[in-house]
């Protein structure tokens, strides 16, 4: 087939810069890696695998600050999904990914095909997906285009999490005028496997065949690389076709047969990659350079929806449901039987080739022909610029807000019907979060939490991210994001093991914002060691920007924990009247970037205060060995709002009521968000254990009451309230502004 | 009694129904692919929940012309036992074992949660071991779980008893009548729109759809027994 250009055209037009390469990159290319002008398709093809998304050239540099191993990762960073040991042979297998950018412009499609990238990470590692998580942050709700959109996101969510079988079992989701006009859309997925059965995306052994599965390709999702790795400029619509369309029934299919082979043939595969960001072109180029091999494919065989499809498009396509496997030579028709008892496609496209040479048929022409790892291991790593943000300069020459209350109970009704803190059942009644019988813990609590079949564990998982603090503070920021998430993990009982992240920031070509990125990482960092949970895996997104205005920087962390006993899981509410409350870390003045700072003065401002990590860890551990000793009845983690807002949590949806001893505080206190802090309830006869445990740690805070009052104690006000009303409120808030017509 | 859990493409709560009689229930259970064409030594069978064929052109719609369609039909012809839930359900309306059909809730959306049911029945193969009346609490999972039949068959389900599960406080779909599962006439046939299959152990939060299994168990046994 004739090439869309000639090289010299190439070198003259220029049209690469289209696609996020720049002219130094290409001359890098030309000059110094191939010797020659790359053509057509061979542009198009650096142009996908140098993007960020593929290549992490910006963000290498300072991703290496990130500890990932101990002595239970199997697999950190590199591979679809991080793998963990959880004893008996088995591990958890997990990873989170973004899709901003496609649900940016296409909420229903680019949220659906987010799950459905994640769970094929999931999968292409031999592990079965046992559940999803997500992190969504959008616009404001008073906005219409902002309520389609979570609508869109929503549905995209469910329909395709739905149909798999996969529960959705936590997740989190705000709401902030920066991301109105380029949302967030974080999918994690969990998978639970035989650590015998673990793959990779490895392509070796000379006559081996490289196996095609899944789906057709079609003109859907090209440049879908280059596509996030962009800012947004007016006109998105122009970009509809870099959105890829999913198929989870084609989905279900794929994951069945592909586990059938790794489960039941691992003898024939030699690896397993997922065909995701990049499609055909990244899979099959990263398997090769693993397996330090050379490859040669027929790109006739590829299966295609579509007549005329040229190789670039038939490369770079990002159709969804499709893996590319290496399969040792003759067992290509064992391979195919099981994936035509699933009605797939099976292709063998092309062979493991002597060498090192990336070679493409099409059209009874080679259509590129360059070393592997020029596409893989070359890339120019890019040193950013970084300058500490003038508004953190300014911030710090101003005193923090503190807030003046007046009528306490008229504040916090009011904080529970904000939209980052109501109940978020509207978002979750979508979700199955049932199927396959092992949720122990579903939405609406801490963590959730899924039983590990056939044994007595049970995994504990969550998403958090907190914008507005890494906005007022990268590095304190960074550090309280991965507190939230261990505190959570640990509310359910659980010991925290690994994580997994998304880091979602703006254009990172501005030295501000490339400044967040590394002191956002370097906080979260610390907290990782202190902890003791590696980054196991993960992606980044940049250029989050609308018309030139970055989102907050939001790093989300993914954090899964361990059960050793499912009979220690500990609910996020209480249990029975007359246990004993206490308040688990110490509370502060922390109202710069709070949801009740946002409420009462519209913005987010001031200076975070920074904390003594090691101590909060010292008395997390101790809180889990309690919990792990069955002294806690219940454990509700702190966050937005503050103990207000996780006084009313712990009881709704139950019987019962507090009566809360917090004279310790103060009116502003009791809203004030220092991270590391818990709400726990323990019963009368474990009470002293508990406290001998705890030591200074946990104030005793009053009891569970059997009424359903919120009869609440500050040293500045006394508060009644019925929880009936309390929860109403806070229930019916969301599904109130979804349904708002202006 | 040897029971057979059909496996259509798409079909998830397989395993759920799997484990619910095989790990909770003791009982004698077997994946059947829906590429099956006979049912021979089966004593009962169970269609799960799911998404078979995607839901494309509509739940259950292409499932009930799988290849083991033919063989479900038999068996309940013969009498014996089909148990369907959610999508099993859809495939039993469209299949003909069941009058009615199943539409998209009123809502438009999916919806999961756990909700309280009536057994308004309890002289079924599958409730002896409810009381009549009896208030149980049970998930549901669906998008579409409308219950629809006209008058006439509505009335006819009611006069013959067919209805077994009845929602009780609100309806969460738009069911007529607020009917969330029902029998054949003869009464061998049992689709509804809950999970039973996901209430069965208390750490997963319920165990109130346990005994409809056992009620099977039991009532099928004496049965093949007689």
């Amino acid at each position: 087939m004739k090439q869309a250009m000639t090289p010299e055209e190439i070198k003259e037009k220029k049209p690469y810069l289209d696609w996020s390469l720049s002219e130094k990159e290409y001359d890098y290319i030309s000059e110094k890696l191939l010797h020659r002008l790359p053509n057509y398709t061979e542009t198009g093809l650096y142009s996908a695998m140098w993007s960020e998304h593929c290549s992490y050239k910006k963000s290498k540099p300072v991703l290496r600050l990130f500890p990932n191993k101990n002595d239970r990762v199997l697999q950190g960073p590199g591979e679809g999904a991080g793998v963990v040991d959880i004893d008996d042979g088995q591990a958890v297998v997990f990873k989170a990914e973004s899709h901003n950018h496609p649900s940016t412009v296409e909420p229903y499609q680019g949220a659906a095909t987010g799950v459905g990238g994640i769970l094929r990470d999931i999968f292409s590692m031999g592990a079965r997906p046992i559940a999803s998580l997500d992190s969504l942050h959008f616009g404001e709700l008073s906005d219409a285009e902002t309520r389609m959109k979570v609508d869109g996101v929503v549905r995209g969510i469910g329909d395709y999490g739905n149909c798999m079988g996969i529960p959705t079992v936590a997740g989190e989701t705000t709401f902030d005028p920066c991301y109105k006009g380029n949302l967030l859309v974080n999918a994690m997925s969990v998978g639970l496997m035989d650590q015998k059965n673990q793959q990779e995306g490895n392509a070796s052994g000379v006559g081996n065949a490289v196996m095609y599965v899944g789906a057709k390709t079609g003109r859907d999702g090209i440049h879908g690389a280059t596509f996030a790795s962009a800012d947004f400029g007016s006109g998105n619509e122009s970009q509809h076709s870099a959105v890829q369309v999913g198929d989870p029934f084609m989905e279900k299919l794929l994951m069945e047969a592909c586990l059938e082979l790794i489960q039941d043939h691992a003898e024939w595969l030699v690896g397993i990659q997922d065909m995701g960001a990049a499609g055909i072109v990244s899979s099959s180029a990263e398997m090769a350079s693993e397996g330090n091999s050379g490859m040669d494919l027929d790109l006739d065989l590829v299966p295609q929806r579509e007549p005329g499809m040229s190789a670039y498009e038939i490369m770079l396509s990002e159709s969804q449901e499709r893996m590319l496997l290496c399969v040792k030579k003759g067992h290509e028709e064992d391979v195919k039987k099981i994936f035509d008892y699933y009605d797939l496609e099976v292709v063998t496209i092309g062979r493991i080739t002597e060498g090192h040479q990336y070679v493409l048929h099409h059209d009874g022409q080679v259509v590129c022909d360059i070393p592997v790892s020029t596409l893989t291991d070359d890339v120019l790593e890019v040193e950013s610029e970084e300058k500490k943000p003038q508004r953190l300069i300014d911030a710090e020459k101003t005193a923090n807000w503190v807030p003046e209350i007046d009528d306490v109970a008229a504040v916090y009704q009011e904080l529970l019907t904000q939209p980052t803190i109501a109940d978020k059942s509207w978002i979750t009644r979508q979700y199955d979060s049932q199927v396959r019988t092992s949720t122990v813990v579903g939405p609406g609590s801490d963590a959730g939490v899924i039983r590990v079949r056939g044994t007595k564990k049970a995994l504990s998982m969550t998403t958090d991210g907190n914008g507005r603090l890494v906005y007022l503070n990268p590095y304190v920021g960074g550090k309280i994001a991965l507190v939230e998430a261990a505190s959570n993990i640990i509310a359910s009982g659980a010991l925290p093991l690994a994580i997994t992240d998304c880091l979602n920031y703006g254009d990172p070509t501005d030295p501000e914002i490339f400044w967040e990125l590394h002191h956002s990482i370097e906080g979260m960092a610390e907290a990782c060691r202190v902890f003791d949970t590696p980054v196991i895996s993960g992606n980044v997104s940049l250029y989050n920007e609308n018309n030139g205005s970055a989102i907050y920087p939001t790093p989300m962390v993914g954090m899964v924990g361990l059960i050793k006993d499912a009979k220690y899981v500990i609910p996020s509410r209480v249990q029975h009247a007359g246990d004993k409350l206490y308040l688990v870390g110490k509370t502060g003045d922390d109202y710069a970037g709070s949801e009740l700072q946002k409420m009462m003065t519209g913005e987010i401002a001031g200076t975070l205060a920074d904390f003594d990590l090691e101590h909060v860890h010292d008395y997390l551990s101790r809180l889990l060995k309690a919990e792990q000793s069955g002294l806690v009845a219940s454990d509700h983690d702190l966050s937005e709002g503050g103990l207000a807002v996780a006084a009313a949590e712990t009881v709704f949806k139950t019987e019962l009521g507090l009566n809360a001893d917090f004279r310790a505080l103060d009116k502003k206190q009791f809203f004030s968000e220092t991270p590391g802090r818990m709400l726990v309830s323990v019963a009368p006869e474990n009470a002293a254990a508990f406290e001998e445990i705890m030591q200074d740690d946990a104030m005793p805070a009053g009891e569970v009451a059997a009424t359903q009052w919120l009869e609440i104690h500050l040293a500045d006000a006394e508060l009644n309230l019925p929880v009936a009303q309390m929860q109403k409120l806070w229930e019916e808030a969301l599904p109130c502004a979804m349904k708002s017509k202006d | 009694m040897k029971i057979a859990v059909i496996q259509f493409p798409g079909s998830n709560c397989d395993i759920d129904l799997y484990s619910a009689l095989h790990d909770v229930c003791n009982a004698d259970v077997e994946y059947v692919s829906h590429k099956a064409t006979s049912l021979d030594g089966f004593d009962a069978v169970m269609l799960p929940g799911g998404f078979s064929y995607g839901d494309y052109l509509r739940a259950g719609a292409i499932a009930r012309f799988a290849n083991v369609m033919p063989a479900v039909i038999k068996l309940a012809n013969e009498g014996k036992p089909v148990f369907g839930t959610c999508n099993g359900f859809q495939i039993l309306t469209e299949a003909g074992l069941l009058p009615g059909a199943l539409k998209k809730n009123d809502s438009q959306k999916f919806v999961c949660e756990t909700v309280p049911l009536e057994v308004v029945n309890n002289n079924t193969l599958f409730t002896t071991q409810y009381q009549a009346h009896e208030r149980i609490a049970l998930p549901i999972a669906h998008g579409e779980g409308s219950y629809y039949a006209d008058e006439k068959i509505l009335d006819e389900l009611e006069a013959n008893h067919q209805v077994v599960f009845r929602y009780a406080s609100e309806n969460p779909n738009g069911s007529l009548r607020n009917i969330a599962g029902i029998v054949n006439k003869r009464g061998n046939v049992l689709g509804m729109m809950p999970h039973p299959e996901r209430a069965v152990e208390a750490l997963l939060g319920s165990t109130d759809g346990l005994r409809l299994f056992k009620s099977l168990l039991e009532n099928g046994t004496v049965k093949t027994e007689a």
